[in-house]
Parts: structure tokens; C-alpha cells; sequence
């Protein structure tokens, strides 16, 4: 019956019904014209022609007529679907606030699951995929030199080696810089800068424009030039008030004038290693003394290569060139090539690994919390059986019916999908903290409105996806059983199968993520273990530089420093004070070894690790005198030249164990005095716990001095809380002197285990929210089989059954599910754990501990999960339960 | 309200429909019967123009089409105005009222 309200408007018509309708309707009025005219009294021919003439206009409007019939009726379908829509959508919020719980359990799971992932996925799209602060990056390439038989090393490279290989044609320009730490007069004050020494063609070899003013002119990184620096982003606004006019200005910077030419751009940085200043190295004085310039090696080199070069041929030419060098400066290269590598890699190779683990690690997890609604919501289809049943039976169309049941998972999916936003930027931050140790510099872990919205979009169809399933065969099935039926049907039985291999694909998921955690875990404790060698805890590190036009001469210097280790000293809660060139941790300098009365073992000499010490080093950073003495106040310059050598090279050099009193020289200058070993001490990891301890040499600050130095301050108790007085004590000293790199060295330990703390933390995190999701979803299966067999377990106990065969029972049950998982995991662990190669210290990744482990921590979680579901089996009633259908 | 010559046809068609719906559901052809009839032949309105308002009172919903039989026992679509249509019809006559008695004063100023 036609009636104007929508509700119960005509079933939609098609184009084809709408056309063949206004013809029909067209034609009865021809006929009825035909059959009145004739009763005027025209013939029959003479009325249809008549009719036809009346007609002719109406069928040259037909066409208009039914195209708006037509537009007409679309947008009115559109209308009804989008009114059906909102009905669904309000009818599945109706239905999920009668299961609350249900519907909390899925939003939550939904939300972890996609809040993990979407953090992480944040991270790899910010680190990983942002572009790079360089103009076209991939023709850039970091150089580097490499010993021939350790390859993965990244060493330093000569100025004379820079000047060979700026001139190869694989490459149309070679950039230098070195690391260096001045005080700069800021508009705030002095403050200590991480300086940059750059080659003057370093930001135009990088293609980088200037925020302000200019970068360097070439010629501007020679003696005499004019003193010029480029202040980075960061400087310029923290120090600088991001002023627009600091460009022209003259600050200080380490005592000397120097005008500010530049502001880098927000978000550049070196190629991994960011500054707060950049300011010209002086080319023609690095390369002045031609045998240091080859010696002497310091220098970070990136090129960009030639139009149309390839890496190989570049390559292929750098180490022709590597191998010249060696010819020409044997002591100096040989043993050692040459290579380059993307500098994309340089910037992001090392977090590349453990943000691609993360990566895999978090979709595992939301492939878990799929898999967990989708048995949430398999459970809850057989549950509504009935309910659907009589929908269907009161006349919903199966269509219908789907669509609600899709409804219903797609707003659990949207409600899920919000909340996972909402903590994904939780999340986001959170790593933001968590990732600071290991992150390339100057990237910022942010969350873009194209990863939430790609991500968002993701589980409204996967979670419309995991409701299809059981939304499909509940349509289906429930007409024709449901209502005859109790329970357990066969359509039952291959849900609850369905339901088993969810569960048994998440504890499959979850083992491999507990095994990466494990492996992850035992290589952070193994590294805590490692006894480096010396003493972190409680040790305050800075850098004091006591410039030469001061304290031009050792006597001088020496007279500083021990004046400072006085003052220092006698300060509240000092228990002792040292210092040395390098501090642990930062990578000590090396130098060639020379044995008095021992030919040299090949052309070239063996590398030793150097620390350039005060008297009282060996005592302030606890590492233990072995054999003979340490320095003391007699060992200055003109005294005997006297080296002390660790553990390591005493015995790799000295096995006979005659090292005291044997007498080598440290570095290339074969003028230099012979030095005799008066003392050998314990070995130190220099460069960090993964690094195992090589051969080093000490040579006394009396004797050698530097000019600059690292103080180590042992503290009774929080270093860092020491800083002020020991400000103000240099500060008396000499007011021009700034405390530079000030840290805890436990900080610096710390900072070095990040990149394998951050990706374990995280890992460890993930796995414990599989675990979880895992076990919820066995309890869940478990208690569905224990509420469908109450029967059977009734007739069972009413026969006489033990308590203990009735928990058998259920037990096997959950763990028929858990055991081939926990199997299947096991063996993908096994395959999937190689991948965490490079992460791994000290731990195979096929150790049986941590796989013995898992699986034994995943049964246990398994037993906790069936412990409530196998009670209430126990508790079964015979009588009720023979009684309840 | 403004109104060009084509919309005021326009309108009146529509108009005189409503009101032919306003007595029985017709058909097409019947309601241009009675038009004709009821206005002594005066006014005869075209058949695409009937169509096209029909159709365009239908999408409005002014008038709700089914398919009946006819008096000769064929099938053909019938119109019956709707609750909405009724509506319009009071508005339309009203406003037509005021439009036709102002051209009458013009054209016969006593």
C-alpha cells in the first residue's frame, strides 16, 4: 500500500522497472485517448493518429521524466541506507550495553593491541621513513676506514686521506668534520657546546640550506680566514632567543672572537651525531706536517657521489686509492682499506634492526587482540543463538540480520579503534622517553594524522571482519536448529574449532614474543653482569680544558690539575678525585705499540688502546694495580719516561710475564724516548660492556699532557649532586674555565645499554599483553566447554567419577588448544630469533633456558587460566546438572 | 514570491492535479479528463507536461502512485494524494486565489 512515509515506501524499483513502468503508463493513455476518440466518432485510424500527435510531445519528455525518476530514486535509497545504518548502529549500542562486560573485554583488547602498534608504527614512519635533512640522500655516502680483517668497524680517517679521496671521481665533493667541545658566550651567558670543526663544503656537499644568513665560503677553513660559526636550530632559539639578527654578530667562543654567519635548519644534524655549533677546521694546518696528516686520524668524512656513480665503482675506486695509501705510508695504512656506506645507514642503521623487531613484535600483538574478539565474539554468536533465532523467525532478512550482527562489530571496532587511538598518542609519548637513548638525532617520534587514520581504518575492517565470521554462520544456522535444539549443535562444534585454533595461533604468537623478550631480557642482564673493570656507580665525569696560552707547559698544567684534585677533594662527600684524556665509555684514542729489542711484527705495529692518567686515576675509578706501581708526583717530563700497561697487553705482548721494567714507545714518532713499564693494572672495558677489553697503555699527564681532561670524582653518594660545589671550585681557580660533557658515569653506561634496554622494555611489554590476551582467550574456551558439559560432567560425578578425572578433564581440554600453540611457538621462535642476532650479548638465540622458560611460564599462565572454569566444574551438581535440560 | 510564466504553468498544473486527486484516485488519463471537463475545455493541459508533474508530485511526495486496474480492465498506474499533498493543495489554492483575483482586478478595474 503506497504511503508518503518512508518507512513503508515501495521497495526500490530498478532503472529498468522505472523505464518499462512510465511506458506501460505512456501506452494505457494512448489507448484510452484511441478509445475516446473513436466515440467521438473518428475512425480507428484517424484516432491513432490523433493520439499519437498528443502523444509525441509526452514521449520526448519521457526521457527527462525518467531521468529524474531515476536520480530520484537513488539519493531516496542512499537516504534508506543511511537511516538502516543508524538503526543498526543504534541497535548494536543497545545490545552491547546489555553485555558490558563483553563489549568492555573487546574494546580493551582492541585498544592495547592497536595503541602498541600504532606508537610503534608512529616510530618507524617518524625515524625510518621521514626524510632525511639532506638534498637528494641517497647520493650521499659516509667514508670511512676499516681494518681489512674487521670490516664492520667504522674507524676515523687521516686529513691526507681525505685530501687523497676528494680527489677521486666517484665522488664530486668530500666534506670533513671533527668533534670538539668549546664554551661560547651566549646572549644567556657561557655556556659548553658541542662544536662541530666542518670542512668549508660540508653544508653544500650535504645540500643544506640555511635557515639565516650563509653557510661556509670555501676558503673559510683555512689559517687566518676570519673566525666564523653556524649556530644550529636549537642554539639559536634556546641560547639566541631564535633572534633574526644574531647573523653578523660577534660572540666568544673559547676566548676567541668569532662571527655567527648562520642558523642551520630545524631538524638538521650531522650524519648521526648532532651540534650545537659548526664552525670551520683549519685544512692547510691539519695537513701541514705531511707525516701526521697521515697519522693522525680524527676526521668523519661524507661524500656525495658523481652524477650516474654507483656504490660498487665508488667503492671499487676508494679502495684503489686505500691501497695506494698503504703503499705510500705502510706505517700509516697498511692492514687497512677504505669504504663507504649510505649515509641513511649511518644515521639509522642501528635502530633500523630493533625498530623492525618492534614493528613485527606489535602486529603480532594486534594480531593476537583480532584473534581474541574474534573468539570473543564467536562465543558471543552461539550465546545469541536464540535471540537470532527468533528475529529471523519474526522476519529480519538474513541480510538484515548480517548486517546487524556487523553492526555490532564494527562499532565495537570503532569504540576499540578510538580508544586505541587515544593511547596510541599515550604511547607515543611514552616511547618518545623511552626511545631517547637510540634515536637518530633531531627525530621526534610523532604520530601523523595519516598513520591514525590508515590505522583506524585497518581495524574497523578487521574488526568487521572478525564479526563476519561468527555473524554469517549465526545468520545461517540459527533458522534452522536453534529454536529445536538446547544446545551444542554441529554448527556449535566447528565455532568452538574455530575458537580452539584462535587460541591456539595466539599462544603460538605469544610464545615467540616471550622467547624474543627472554633472549632480549638475558642479554641485558648478562651485560649488567660484565664486570667492566672499573667503577661506575657514583663516579661524576667532566671535562675541564686548561688552554695552553695559560698554562703553557706540563708544569703548568700538571700544577692546575693537582691544585684542582686538592680542592676537589676536600669537598663533602669526594671519596676520590683522577683524570684522564678520555673518559671510559666515550672510546679511548688509540696508538701504535713499539717493543724495545722485538723486531716489529710485520711492516706495521700492533694497536693499542691509550689513556693519558694523573697519578691518583688507577684509585678513583677502583680499577686494581696488578703488579708494580701507578704514577706519582716524580714522573714528570724530564724524570724517566715510565708507561703503564693493563692486564690485557701484558699478556698478549709480555707472556713470558715480563712486562715491568720491559720498555715500549707509544705512537708513530720513532724519535720519541722509549718508555719503561713500571705497573700493570686490571683490564677496563673502554667501550662499554659488549666491547670486550683490549690491550691499553697509560701514559702519566706529567709527562704527556693534553691540555684538557676528564675528571673523575668518586662521591659517597649522587655524583650529580656534587656538580655545584665542583663548579665553584674551578670556578675559583679560574673563572674562565666552563665544567664541559658534565655526567654521572653510570648515566653513560646507561646511555649505552639503551638501544638494547629500550627494544627489551618494549618486547618484554608486548609479550605480557599477549600473554594475558592469550590466556583470556583459553579461560574463555574453557569456560564455554565446562557450561556445555555440565551435563556430561554430572552424569560423570553421579557414576562415581573422582574429582581428579573430572579436572583432568577440563585441563586437558584448555591444553589441547595451549600445548600444540605453545609447540608451534617454540619452533617459530626458533626460526624468528636469528633475526635478533645483532641485539644479542652473551645469549644464544636458540638458548634453552629462556625457551625452557617460556614454555614453562606459559603452562603455568595456562593452569591459572583453567583454575576458575575446572572449580567450576568441581562444583557441578549431579542432581542440577542432570536436572538442567 | 516570484514567478516566471513557465512556473506559474507549471505550478497550475500541479495545482489543478492535486485538486482532481483531491476527490479519487485516477489514473493519468483520467485526471486529464477531468481537467479538461471540469474547465469546459478551457484549459487542456499537454500530455508531457501531466507526466512530467505527476512524476514530479510523486518524488515530492504529493501524491503516492500504485499499479490498479481501469474501468476497461487494463492495468494502469493510479495517484492518490498523500497527507503531504493535502497540505500543498491548501497552500496552492490559497496563494492561486489571491493570484487570480489580483489579475482580475487588473484586467477589469470596476
Amino acid at each position: 500500500m503506497p504511503s508518503d512515509r518512508p518507512q513503508f515506501s515501495l521497495p526500490s524499483r530498478n532503472n529498468r522497472r522505472m523505464q518499462a513502468d512510465l511506458d506501460e503508463e505512456l501506452s494505457f493513455h494512448r489507448e484510452m485517448r484511441v478509445d475516446d476518440l473513436k466515440a467521438a466518432g473518428h475512425s480507428q485510424a484517424n484516432a491513432e493518429r490523433m493520439a499519437d500527435d498528443e502523444i509525441a510531445s509526452a514521449a520526448a519528455a519521457r526521457r527527462n521524466i525518467l531521468r529524474e525518476d531515476q536520480g530520484s530514486e537513488f539519493t531516496r535509497r542512499r537516504l534508506r541506507l543511511a537511516r538502516e545504518t543508524m538503526e543498526d548502529v543504534k541497535h548494536a549500542l543497545r545490545s552491547l550495553r546489555l553485555a558490558p562486560g563483553m563489549a568492555l573485554l573487546v574494546i580493551f583488547t582492541l585498544a592495547l593491541g592497536l595503541g602498541a602498534n600504532v606508537a610503534i608504527v608512529a616510530a618507524v614512519r617518524s625515524v625510518l621513513l621521514a626524510p632525511l635533512p639532506y638534498a637528494n640522500p641517497d647520493e650521499l655516502v659516509s667514508v670511512y676506514r676499516t681494518p681489512l680483517n674487521a670490516p664492520e668497524q667504522e674507524d676515523a680517517v687521516a686529513p691526507g686521506s681525505w685530501q687523497l679521496y676528494d680527489q677521486l671521481e666517484s665522488f664530486s665533493s668530500v666534506a670533513a668534520w671533527m668533534q670538539g667541545g668549546r664554551a661560547m658566550d651566549a646572549d644567556d651567558g657561557p655556556v659548553p657546546l658541542e662544536v662541530a670543526f666542518v670542512s668549508s663544503n660540508l653544508f653544500s656537499t650535504l645540500g643544506v640550506q640555511m635557515l639565516l644568513g650563509r653557510s661556509f665560503r670555501p676558503g673559510e677553513d683555512s689559517t687566518g680566514a676570519p673566525s666564523v660559526v653556524v649556530l644550529s636550530h636549537r642554539t639559536w632559539s634556546t641560547h639566541f632567543g631564535s633572534d633574526s639578527t644574531v647573523i653578523g654578530r660577534q660572540v666568544l667562543l673559547g676566548n676567541n672572537p668569532v662571527e655567527i654567519v648562520g642558523v642551520s635548519p630545524r631538524g638538521f644534524s650531522l650524519p648521526g651525531r648532532s651540534h650545537e655549533l659548526y664552525t670551520p677546521l683549519q685544512r692547510d694546518a691539519l695537513l701541514a706536517n705531511p707525516e701526521l696528516a697521515q697519522k693522525r686520524r680524527f676526521l668523519r668524512l661524507v661524500a656525495r657521489l658523481s652524477d650516474g656513480t654507483g656504490y660498487e665503482r665508488a667503492a671499487a675506486e676508494l679502495q684503489g686509492a686505500a691501497a695506494r695509501e698503504a703503499l705510500d705510508w705502510p706505517e700509516a695504512h697498511e692492514g687497512f682499506t677504505a669504504q663507504i656506506r649510505p649515509v641513511r645507514e649511518t644515521v639509522r642503521g642501528g635502530v633500523r634492526t630493533p625498530l623492525l623487531m618492534l614493528l613485527g613484535a606489535s602486529t603480532l600483538v594486534l594480531l593476537i587482540a583480532c584473534a581474541n574478539v574474534a573468539g570473543v565474539l564467536l562465543a558471543r554468536a552461539i550465546v545469541r543463538r536464540r535471540e537470532l533465532a527468533i528475529r529471523s523467525a519474526l522476519g529480519a532478512g538474513r541480510g538484515r540480520l548480517t548486517r546487524q550482527l556487523l553492526a555490532e562489530s564494527a562499532v565495537l571496532a570503532g569504540l576499540g579503534g578510538a580508544a586505541g587511538i587515544a593511547l596510541a598518542y599515550a604511547a607515543t609519548a611514552g616511547l618518545r622517553v623511552l626511545t631517547n637513548g637510540m634515536m637518530p638525532p633531531e627525530t621526534t617520534i610523532s604520530l601523523d594524522g595519516s598513520t591514525v587514520l590508515v590505522s583506524l581504518g585497518v581495524v574497523l575492517i578487521s574488526g568487521a571482519l572478525a564479526g563476519a565470521v561468527p555473524a554469517l554462520t549465526a545468520a545461517g544456522a540459527t533458522m534452522r536448529t536453534s529454536l529445536m535444539s538446547g544446545r551444542g549443535d554441529s554448527a556449535d562444534g566447528s565455532r568452538q574449532r574455530a575458537r580452539a585454533a584462535l587460541v591456539m595461533v595466539q599462544t603460538a604468537m605469544a610464545v615467540i614474543l616471550l622467547v624474543g623478550a627472554g633472549l632480549l631480557t638475558r642479554t641485558l642482564v648478562a651485560l649488567n653482569q660484565v664486570d667492566l673493570g672499573y667503577q661506575v656507580d657514583g663516579v661524576l665525569v667532566f671535562r675541564v680544558s686548561p688552554p695552553f696560552d695559560r698554562y703553557p707547559d706540563a708544569e703548568a698544567q700538571s700544577a692546575f690539575f693537582d691544585e684542582l684534585h686538592v680542592r676537589i677533594g676536600a669537598l663533602q662527600g669526594v671519596q676520590a678525585v683522577g683524570h684522564t684524556g678520555i673518559a671510559p665509555l666515550n672510546g679511548p684514542p688509540t696508538s701504535s705499540l713499539a717493543i724495545d729489542g722485538r723486531p716489529a711484527p710485520g711492516a706495521r705495529l700492533p694497536e693499542v688502546n691509550l689513556g693519558v692518567v694523573s697519578d691518583d686515576y688507577f684509585g678513583a675509578m677502583g680499577i686494581p694495580l696488578i703488579r708494580g706501581r701507578v704514577f706519582g708526583p716524580g714522573d714528570v717530563g724530564d724524570a724517566p719516561s715510565v708507561v703503564i700497561v693493563n692486564d690485557a697487553l701484558a699478556r698478549r705482548y709480555f707472556p713470558e710475564g715480563d712486562a715491568i721494567g720491559s720498555r715500549i714507545r707509544l705512537g708513530p714518532d720513532e724519535s720519541a724516548a722509549w718508555r719503561t713499564i713500571v705497573g700493570v693494572v686490571g683490564d677496563t672495558r673502554e667501550a662499554g660492556a659488549d666491547a670486550p677489553a683490549a690491550p691499553m697503555a697509560y701514559e702519566s699527564s706529567r709527562q704527556l699532557p693534553w691540555g684538557s681532561a676528564e675528571l673523575v670524582v668518586r662521591a659517597s653518594g649522587d655524583p650529580l649532586s656534587l656538580v655545584p660545589a665542583v663548579r665553584s671550585v674551578v670556578r675559583d681557580m679560574d673563572d674562565a674555565l666552563p665544567l664541559l660533557g658534565v655526567r654521572a658515569l653510570s648515566d653513560v653506561l646507561s646511555g649505552t645499554l639503551a638501544p638494547r634496554r629500550t627494544p627489551m622494555v618494549l618486547l618484554l611489554a608486548f609479550a605480557g599483553i599477549a600473554l594475558v590476551l592469550a590466556s583470556v582467550g583459553l579461560y574463555g574456551i574453557t569456560a564455554y566447554h565446562v557450561a556445555a558439559r555440565t551435563r556430561e560432567i554430572g552424569v560423570r560425578v553421579a557414576l562415581g567419577a573422582a574429582r581428579g578425572s573430572v579436572l583432568g578433564l577440563v585441563v586437558r581440554q584448555g591444553l589441547k588448544a595451549t600445548v600444540p600453540g605453545l609447540v608451534a611457538g617454540l619452533i617459530g621462535a626458533a626460526f624468528l630469533s636469528r633475526l635478533l642476532g645483532v641485539l644479542l650479548y652473551g645469549v644464544q638465540p636458540l638458548d634453552a633456558i629462556t625457551y625452557v622458560a617460556v614454555a614453562l611460564l606459559l603452562l603455568a599462565v595456562s593452569l591459572a587460566a583453567l583454575v576458575v572454569p575446572a572449580r567450576r566444574a568441581l562444583r557441578i551438581d549431579p542432581l542440577v546438572a542432570l536436572r538442567s535440560e | 514570491m516570484k514567478r516566471s510564466p513557465s512556473d506559474l504553468l507549471q505550478g497550475s498544473v500541479e495545482m489543478l492535479i492535486l485538486r482532481a486527486l483531491a476527490w479519487q484516485t485516477m489514473h493519468g488519463y483520467a485526471i486529464a479528463r477531468w481537467i479538461a471537463s471540469r474547465t469546459d475545455d478551457v484549459l487542456s493541459v499537454e500530455t508531457a507536461a501531466l507526466y512530467q508533474a505527476l512524476h514530479r508530485l510523486e518524488r515530492r511526495g504529493l501524491v503516492a502512485a500504485s499499479w490498479g486496474v481501469s474501468e476497461n480492465n487494463r492495468r494502469a498506474k493510479y495517484y492518490e494524494l498523500t497527507q503531504a499533498g493535502r497540505h500543498a493543495l491548501r497552500a496552492e489554492s490559497e496563494t492561486w486565489r489571491l493570484y487570480a483575483s489580483a489579475v482580475a482586478r487588473v484586467l477589469d478595474p470596476a
